[in-house]
């Protein structure tokens, strides 16, 4: 876990992305000039609340949104290529074969009416011009790499208990050795032993194979074992880029420090847990303000005119507050107690409970 | 689900709200009934010339015809009208009442009782309905009532399956559990968190059972074992057939058919809507 | 067995929850019931909480926490074993014994979408307690209702009486459960998981109201995550729960420091850290546990165990006391009767 190499060629470069659902209470900005890049062999997170677009961005980038999406601008380079104007042939050769997508809804991914094994061979044989005994034989690989008992590849997946199903479909998107998994919270309903396995697994692979991983979760912890770099999201919008070591070791945005002081750990001191008051925005209709602003205790008047752009503060650190600068006075203040306490009184009496 | 969902959902299905507005109509012309028909559906009618109106083709006067007694075949169409909705209602409502009932009990409890229930209602299955009505009337003799008992006795039956199905999956939910917790009976958990939660299940299979009830009570009059004092679209049929008149006489024999058909139609395109909106999975395809 | 200084208000001793395993109809014509086998979800807990105190019990999925803590709110009767409540056994309650009960333990729920009956609004859903256990008067109802909704931190309370729960957010929600459950003003609260099915963000809400509400309506608490991390927020005394057995359990900062047992140890060393540390996730154990209704012989985790030994597979160990209130069941701790009465190996 370094930092990036001078030089080198991000294998998907996502660029000034903006992504709007159409609804009918009016568009919903779900992504906004959103930035950001995955090196090769490299682990990105995609941290924020639900709701903040993180599925949205992953969907995009195989262009599986559902029809009232539209994406309005930027482009999402795979290996030089745009996939935002990529052609549906072209398309349908990347999914699975290049870029393998480990869905939220991963529990409900397999078909109950076919065997596991079935499934896998069927989706290594429609996307690679191999056999069904070699689609077989792969599919036994996967599963030991999965860590699954090569017994059960014959079994219906409503005999799998989630853990075995959640690594079954992970042994199903590694089926075509992609180079890039998108992986939208694949531990999120397990626990944390089967947590620990997968990831444990997703990793060994990666070093076997080499592939690199946008790795999609609410839970920082989760992030701050397996990335590189980690991209902090807030309403659609990138608060926070860069180096996983500075942006959790010295964030510079208030949201990210919010976001630190929620999580309990297991090591150290014991510490209070302060959660961040208020509501995510609903997106519609934004404005021109800061979109954090509501919930900030650093909020000042020029967070309320204009919404700060996202600027380099550190070679590969980007950040997205107008007073980033400032970032070590914020640190200090927001683990006091008082700090979040204000916001919560402040919303409190504008009649937003938390 | 909530009412004001589920009826937003119906307002957008056109078959529905095409059953929905047939209904309707027929329930206001039963309502209305004597004041609509422009006859005494018994009486016998008379031509201007004076002579008897005897099997007369539709007419301005008789708009479907007179029968072979002279009535009126409109007159008697509409007031029929009040058996049909009479018996479709008074039914539906019984066997809800009665299915819904028995599924709540039987999923709750499970158990012994559960097994009792649905061995019952097994044996259910396997009665032939209109059989089965024939000779519950032949033995409680003819009336309405009896119609409606004969076809209340066998309809239960798959609303009280599906709502025991429905329930054994509600019952698992935590809010049941939460509610036993707070110390709630179990008649209180039937009748306060389970059956308004199965009801517009509940509704489907009452759409359902009106259609059947009707097409039931129609067949029952054709045969000749409805009521002898009221007049319903089936006996209408009934007294053609004896007549020996179906193939002669097309007006007498047309309205009272396309009137079944209409209201057992709208019961079950109500029913069909209604079990789209409550099973999202069949409103997806 | 009572380990806590003060007097405990729930014991549980040796409980056992077992569930018959569904077989088809033509096994059991074939076999009659001496085939029965059993699915042993709870299969021998002891522990205590006091007043003011909270237990954690943590635990793989499928370890038979939720079956426990059911047990203690007696959804399920107690197969064997004994749950006493203030002095009393629940395990055959019945009647007005069994309503005074309800009144005073109370359980929060994992799935706060649907641990609310989709047609009861906030107030239907918190007067129902009221009404059952028979608060006659509605205008008190009424007040109590807004005084526990204020309590959990909906604010103002009038605003929330008439919501329904899909009109709430997931923490809003999951506050309504909590006031459902305090609404009684109960002595004894278990909460299931509360926040695993909430965003991240607002968990720290909900941990933060449930900790100040048992310290300070001085109830005896119990709760239940495979996630140490929230359990050491949350609770004074810890039990690692495997395969339906409590393997350790002691001051939760004992064993979250030094877990002795290898099970506490494993799940210890899954729970990921929020700080960045460099280090390689660590695959503390493989594979699941075994299913509940053929256990190994011996030492239930042994299968499993990195330390496994030889007396491992035919014995199966005994809770051992280890010193300061820990207790923990595996053969490398073993000692003599009376060296666990006398012995204090503290916790150094
Ligand atoms: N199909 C859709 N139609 C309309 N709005 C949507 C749709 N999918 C997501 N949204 C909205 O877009 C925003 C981002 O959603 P999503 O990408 O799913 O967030 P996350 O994965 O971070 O929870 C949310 O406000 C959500 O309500
Ligand atoms: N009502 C039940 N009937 C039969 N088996 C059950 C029942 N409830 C739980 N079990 C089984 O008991 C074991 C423990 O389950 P549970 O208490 O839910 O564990 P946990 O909450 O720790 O995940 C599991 O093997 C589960 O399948
Ligand atoms: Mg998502
Ligand atoms: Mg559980």
């Amino acid at each position: 876990m370094s930092t990036r190499n001078t030089g080198a060629v991000p294998i998907l470069d996502v660029r000034n992305l903006s992504v709007t659902y159409a609804t009918r209470d009016g568009p919903v900005q779900a992504a906004s000039d959103m930035s950001f890049a995955l090196y090769p062999g490299e682990n990105v997170g995609l941290v924020g609340e639900s709701g903040c677009g993180k599925t949205t961005v992953i969907k995009s980038i195989l262009r599986l949104l559902p029809k009232n999406a539209t994406i309005d601008g930027g482009g999402i380079l795979y290996k030089g290529k745009d996939l935002v104007k990529a052609g549906y042939e072209d398309l349908r050769r990347i999914r699975w074969k290049e870029i393998a997508i480990i869905s939220q809804s991963a529990m409900n991914a397999l078909d109950p009416v076919y065997r596991v094994s079935e499934q896998i061979v069927e989706a290594v044989t429609t996307h690679d011009k191999v056999g069904r005994g070699a689609a077989r034989r792969r599919a036994e690989d996967l599963f030991r790499l999965v860590g699954l008992d090569r017994g059960r590849l014959s079994d219906f997946p409503h005999q799998f208990s989630g853990g075995m199903r959640q690594r079954a479909i992970i042994a199903m998107s590694l089926a075509l050795n992609p180079s890039v998994i998108l992986a939208d919270e694949p531990t999120t309903a397990l626990d944390v032993i089967v947590q620990a396995q997968i990831l444990r697994r997703i990793a060994d692979l990666q070093k076997e194979l080499g592939n690199s991983m946008l790795l999609v979760t609410h839970d920082i912890s989760v992030v701050a074992q397996t990335c590189a770099y980690v991209v902090v999201m807030y309403g659609g919008r990138v608060a926070e880029y860069g180096p996983i070591d500075r942006v959790f070791g010295e964030p510079c945005h208030p949201y990210t420090m919010g976001l630190r002081n929620a999580f309990p750990s297991i090591r150290g001191e014991w510490y209070e847990l302060v959660s961040i008051p208020g509501f995510p925005p609903h997106l519609l209709d934004p404005g021109e303000r800061c979109l954090f602003e509501q919930r900030c205790p650093f909020a000042q008047d020029a967070c309320r005119q204009t919404r700060p752009a996202v600027h380099q503060l550190h070679p590969g650190h980007y950040v997205g507050c107008h007073f980033a600068d400032a970032a070590d006075e914020m640190r200090r203040v927001s683990v006091l107690p008082g700090t979040w306490e204000a916001v919560e009184t402040r919303l409190r009496k504008a009649g937003v409970a938390s | 689900m909530t009412f004001s969902e589920t009826w937003r959902l119906l307002r957008r299905d056109k078959l529905g709200m095409t059953g929905l507005v047939i209904m309707a109509f027929f329930i206001v012309v039963a309502i209305f009934a004597p004041y609509i028909a422009p006859y005494d559906p018994d009486a016998a009618n008379y031509r201007p010339d004076g002579s008897f109106s005897r099997m007369d083709p539709p007419s301005w006067a008789h708009p479907f015809g007179t029968t072979r007694l002279g009535q009126d075949v409109f007159s008697q169409v509409i007031v029929g009208t009040r058996v049909a909705v009479l018996v479709g209602v008074l039914s539906a409502v019984m066997v809800a009442l009665l299915g819904t009932l028995i599924g709540l009990v039987s999923g709750y409890y499970g158990g012994w009782i559960d097994d009792l229930l649905m061995r019952i209602t097994d044996i259910a299955y396997g009665v032939p309905f209109l059989p089965f009505a024939i000779i519950l009337v032949a033995i409680l003799g003819p009336g309405l009532s009896n119609v409606i008992a004969a076809i209340v006795l066998i309809s239960w039956r798959s609303t009280a399956r599906v709502i025991r199905s429905e329930v054994l999956s509600l019952k698992h939910r935590s809010f049941i559990e939460a509610a036993k917790v707070s110390g709630a009976s179990d008649p209180r958990i039937i009748l306060r968190h389970l059956a308004p939660n199965v009801l517009p299940l509940s509704l489907v299979y009452t759409a359902l059972a009106m259609g059947w009830a009707i097409m039931t009570e129609a067949s029952l009059s054709f045969l000749g074992y409805g009521d002898p004092r009221l007049i319903s679209w089936g006996k209408v049929l009934f007294m053609c057939y004896v007549a020996q008149a179906i193939d002669v006489a097309w007006w007498w024999v047309v309205p009272p058919g396309l009137a079944i058909t209409l209201l057992v139609m709208s019961g079950f395109l109500i029913s069909r809507s209604l079990e789209e909106i409550v099973n999202p999975r069949l409103r997806e395809s | 067995m009572t380990w806590d200084q003060r007097a405990a208000l729930l014991e549980v001793k040796d409980l056992k929850v077992h569930f018959p395993v569904r077989t088809s109809l033509m096994t059991q014509m074939v076999q009659g019931n001496r085939g029965q086998r059993w699915v042993k979800a709870v299969d021998g807990v002891s522990f205590s909480v006091a007043r003011g105190r909270t237990l954690g019990l943590a635990g793989e999925s499928g370890c038979g926490k939720t079956t426990t803590a059911k047990t203690l709110v007696r959804l399920y009767r107690p197969t064997t074993g004994q749950v006493v409540f203030e002095g009393t056994d629940i395990a055959n309650l019945g009647g007005r014994e069994l309503t005074s009960f309800r009144h005073r333990a109370q359980m929060v729920f994992q799935d706060p979408y649907e641990s609310l009956n989709p047609r009861f609004n906030v107030q239907a859903v918190l007067e129902e307690p009221l009404v059952i256990h028979g608060m006659k008067s509605a205008k008190e109802r009424l007040a109590r209702v807004m005084e526990t909704l204020e309590i959990v931190g909906l604010t103002p309370p009038s605003v929330y009486l008439s919501r329904f729960p899909h009109q709430m957010s997931g923490g809003q929600r999951q506050r309504v459960a909590i006031a459902r459950a305090l609404v009684l003003r109960p002595s004894f609260v278990v909460a299931d998981e509360p926040v695993s099915m909430l965003d991240v963000s607002i968990r720290a809400g909900i941990l933060n109201l449930m900790k100040q509400l048992i310290r300070n309506m001085n109830m005896a608490g119990m709760y239940i995550s495979h996630d140490l991390s929230l359990i050491r927020y949350m609770c004074d005394r810890t039990g690692i729960m495997y395969l339906g057995r409590i393997v350790e359990i002691g001051e939760t900062d004992d064993v979250v420091r030094k877990p002795m047992h290898p099970y506490a140890q494993a799940l210890l060393s899954a729970v990921p850290v929020p700080e960045v540390t460099h280090e390689e996730i660590k695959v503390p154990l493989e594979g699941e546990p075994p299913n509940p209704v053929d256990l190994p012989p011996g030492c239930r985790f042994g299968p499993r165990c990195g330390r496994r030994m030889d007396i491992c597979t035919r014995v199966e160990p005994r809770p051992m006391a280890v010193g300061n209130g820990r207790w923990v069941e595996c053969h490398l701790y073993r000692q003599t009767p009376d060296q666990a009465d006398q012995e204090m190996v503290g916790n150094e």
